[in-house]
């Protein structure tokens, strides 16, 4: 029997309210008069445990009751990999530009980011890779001067270049 | 009153204002007109430009973003049968057939004065009823605003398509995600886990750009040949507004057009509803007054203007609630009121009486909105629609992109933007599972006010019980019981009991206006005999469901306006 999106959202909400319960225990009490700082995330993790836990047995209901039909699909990392790439890719890319944004200052990595970001997501042909590396210095000089001399703010010079 | 419109006239109009509420305008209607792209981003991606600029200012560029918005929407749906926004998609139930059959001027002309005059209405009904109702916001206690903010998140819950569980979910992990950090009233450090950043919490605007825009961008870009494609593929540069034809059209259906503008300010001042109801609502009870109910969805302009005045209406509602109670009307003026924290502004029952210039300066920014708004329509359609052919792979990169450094450009650190990323990650995924996004935002937004009332309310008096000793508190918190119950009985509307429900809500709205003193108690003996006779017409086997009658539309707002 496979296990469906909301068995498992459900139980990973539940560990996710025993950390937070596990958290608000070490919240100090409250010297006098109010409620404390714990009283009402306790509250609210007192309301997510029971509805986590509605979502984890509703779950493994419908995964039950389905349960008899045949799932004849298998699931292959490949395909998953191949359906999701933009989107993996994207994620990927953000990680790397913010990771990279203070060694590598906001001009350069902006530029790669963006650049990077239209060969993943758009065509490949080298009129349209000069495209993007026009957009993407476009983008990133526009952008330059609306921040920061518009509304005087200060961009990340960057590590390299000093 | 007329003393504060008329120095709020003199600040909103200067060249500045005029030329940022013009912009923002601008902005909104591009954004509307981008099927996808949501009001709520364009007010989004408003919010960093905003840092440097004044709170009337700011606001101002936003509430043009709004106006422009709601309008916008009308585009794509008219011309592709696409709503561009939720809160369009009534729109496109007449507007799409008009276009077919060769009248896309006429159509678009019809939705734009239809989105014109119904503003004009919310932003009378703004000017008129907000500062009475702030005065009512001052009885409120921390219980009343407590409990107010409990019935805005189940009245958003509640809506949230086809899972009332994961709305709730999404509601409570959005209180909860504002809990992390310093508790506002002792200091006190919670869930940070010993990292320091987290030590102040999450700034809003990442949270709400990670939530929405990063992952709407996301979605949108996931299949390689949608991502590569432009976002409107048609060519209607030949199109042209047929304005006076339209005006003549709009203005011969007075009935219809207020009905529908107060159907929309209505439903605005709703807590955490929005035009994505109200437009659908609005085309229901057109079509259900119209003498030619069986013409609705062949192409008529009553539908068109029935959908268009009502959600220009909502925005006039949503800030009713938002500037006299401070409590968002809708998810849009639930990113407003974080732009108001931002600028360090607390909205309430004494903002308007405390802030009078920034108050009225809103009304008459939001008033002059429509008017630009006409004239951008009337002079830049074929400028939106080149703008819409922009591949959306570009569009996407450059919009993540604004959205990093908008994000930095708040605090100039990279925390934010690790923020950002990481909400994004968790907005794509629970768009993915069919999680709502707007309870979480609603949540986030309201998280901190909702504790600080929880919190003064328990200092004052530790009961609980006090909670329903209270009129006002206990009505927000029967209306709320109400709003949960309400999806369980239109989903089983064949079932016996729900012929009650109706009846039964009303004798129960009645019970606070019992434990009032006064004249409240009228209100209650007339709940009462509402609630008596419609119980008798059940029994006596009335006509109907009392939950939604006829065709009802299934309102889903997964999806923002």
């Amino acid at each position: 029997m496979r296990i469906r999106s909301d068995t498992a959202i459900g139980l990973l909400l539940l560990l996710f309210c025993g950390i937070m319960l596990h958290q608000a225990r070490d919240i100090p009490e409250p010297l006098f008069g109010s409620a404390g700082a714990a009283f009402f995330p306790t509250v609210l993790l007192a309301i997510l445990t029971p509805l986590s836990a509605a979502l984890f047995f509703k779950g493994l209901i419908s995964d039950w009751r389905g349960g008899a039909v045949a799932d004849s699909t298998r699931w292959s990392l490949g395909v998953w990999l191949a359906d999701y790439r933009n989107v993996i890719g994207a994620f990927v890319l953000f990680f790397l530009f913010v990771f990279l944004l203070e060694t590598l200052g906001y001009m350069l990595s902006g530029f790669l980011f963006l650049f990077a970001m239209q060969l993943l997501l758009g065509p490949r042909t080298w009129h349209k890779i000069a495209q993007h590396a026009v957009v993407s210095a476009g983008v990133v000089l526009f952008l330059w001067v609306m921040f920061r001399w518009l509304l005087v703010v200060l961009l990340p010079e960057g590590e390299i270049f000093y | 009153m007329w003393e504060n419109v008329v120095q709020a006239f003199d600040l909103i109009f200067q060249v500045k204002l005029i030329a940022l509420i013009t912009v923002g305008t601008l902005a909104g209607i591009v954004a509307g007109a981008i099927p996808g792209f949501t009001i709520t981003m364009a007010i989004v991606l408003t919010l960093p430009f905003t840092f440097g600029m004044s709170p009337v200012e700011g606001l101002s560029t936003m509430l043009g973003v709004f106006v422009g918005g709601f309008s916008g929407g009308l585009i794509s749906g008219t011309l592709l049968g696409i709503p561009g926004t939720p809160s369009s998609v009534a729109t496109t139930f007449d507007g799409f057939p008009m276009a077919r059959r060769g009248q896309p001027g006429l159509a678009l002309g019809v939705g734009v004065w239809s989105s014109f005059f119904g503003g004009l209405v919310g932003a009378m009904l703004l000017m008129t009823f907000a500062p009475p109702l702030a005065l009512i916001g001052l009885w409120f206690g921390p219980w009343e605003y407590f409990s107010l903010i409990v019935f805005a998140l189940t009245i958003i819950a509640s809506l949230s398509g086809d899972s009332l569980l994961k709305g709730g979910i999404a509601g409570v992990m959005g209180l909860l995600l504002a809990m992390i950090g310093e508790d506002a009233i002792t200091a006190t450090s919670r869930f940070s886990f010993g990292i320091d950043d987290l030590n102040q919490g999450f700034s809003i605007l990442p949270v709400l750009i990670g939530l929405f825009a990063f992952s709407q961008l996301l979605s949108d870009v996931e299949n390689r040949e949608d991502a590569q494609s432009a976002l409107i593929e048609t060519d209607a540069g030949s199109i042209r507004i047929e304005h006076w034809k339209a005006i003549k059209t709009v203005l011969g259906q007075p009935l219809n057009l207020i009905r529908s503008s107060l159907i929309g300010v209505f439903i605005g001042a709703l807590p955490a509803a929005g035009g994505t109801i109200s437009n659908v609502l609005s085309y229901d009870q057109s079509k259900k007054a119209s003498k030619h109910p069986e013409k609705y969805g062949t192409g008529i302009p009553d539908g068109v203007i029935a959908s268009e005045a009502a959600n220009n209406g909502t925005a006039g509602g949503a800030l009713i609630t938002m500037m006299a109670l401070g409590i968002p009307g809708d998810i849009v003026t639930a990113i407003m009121l974080g732009a108001l924290l931002i600028h360090n502004v607390v909205p309430g029952p004494t903002f308007i009486s405390e802030e009078p210039m920034l108050a009225y300066g809103v009304f008459m920014a939001f008033f002059l909105a429509h008017f630009v708004m006409i004239v951008l329509q009337a002079l830049g359609l074929r400028v939106f629609l080149k703008i819409t052919r922009i591949p959306k792979y570009i569009l996407a990169s450059t919009i993540l992109f604004f959205c990093a450094i908008g994000v930095f450009a708040l605090n100039n650190i990279v925390f934010d933007i690790w923020v950002l990323f990481g909400f994004g990650v968790l907005g794509y995924l629970m768009r993915k599972f069919g999680f709502p996004l707007a309870p979480m935002i609603i949540g986030v937004v309201l998280g901190t006010i909702a504790e600080l009332n929880l919190n003064r309310a328990y200092m004052t008096d530790s009961d609980p019980m006090v909670f329903l000793t209270r009129p006002i508190s206990l009505f927000f918190l029967i209306l709320a019981v109400i709003s949960l119950a309400f999806p369980f009985c239109q989903r089983h509307r064949g079932v016996s009991w729900v012929r009650f429900f109706l009846p039964v809500s009303l004798l129960a709205i009645s019970l606070p206006f019992w434990i009032s003193s006064g004249m409240e108690r009228l209100g209650g003996l007339l709940l009462v005999a509402a609630g008596l006779f419609f119980l008798w017409r059940r029994r006596a086997g009335g006509k109907g469901s009392d939950v939604g009658t006829g065709e009802s539309v299934t309102i889903d707002i997964k999806s923002d306006e």
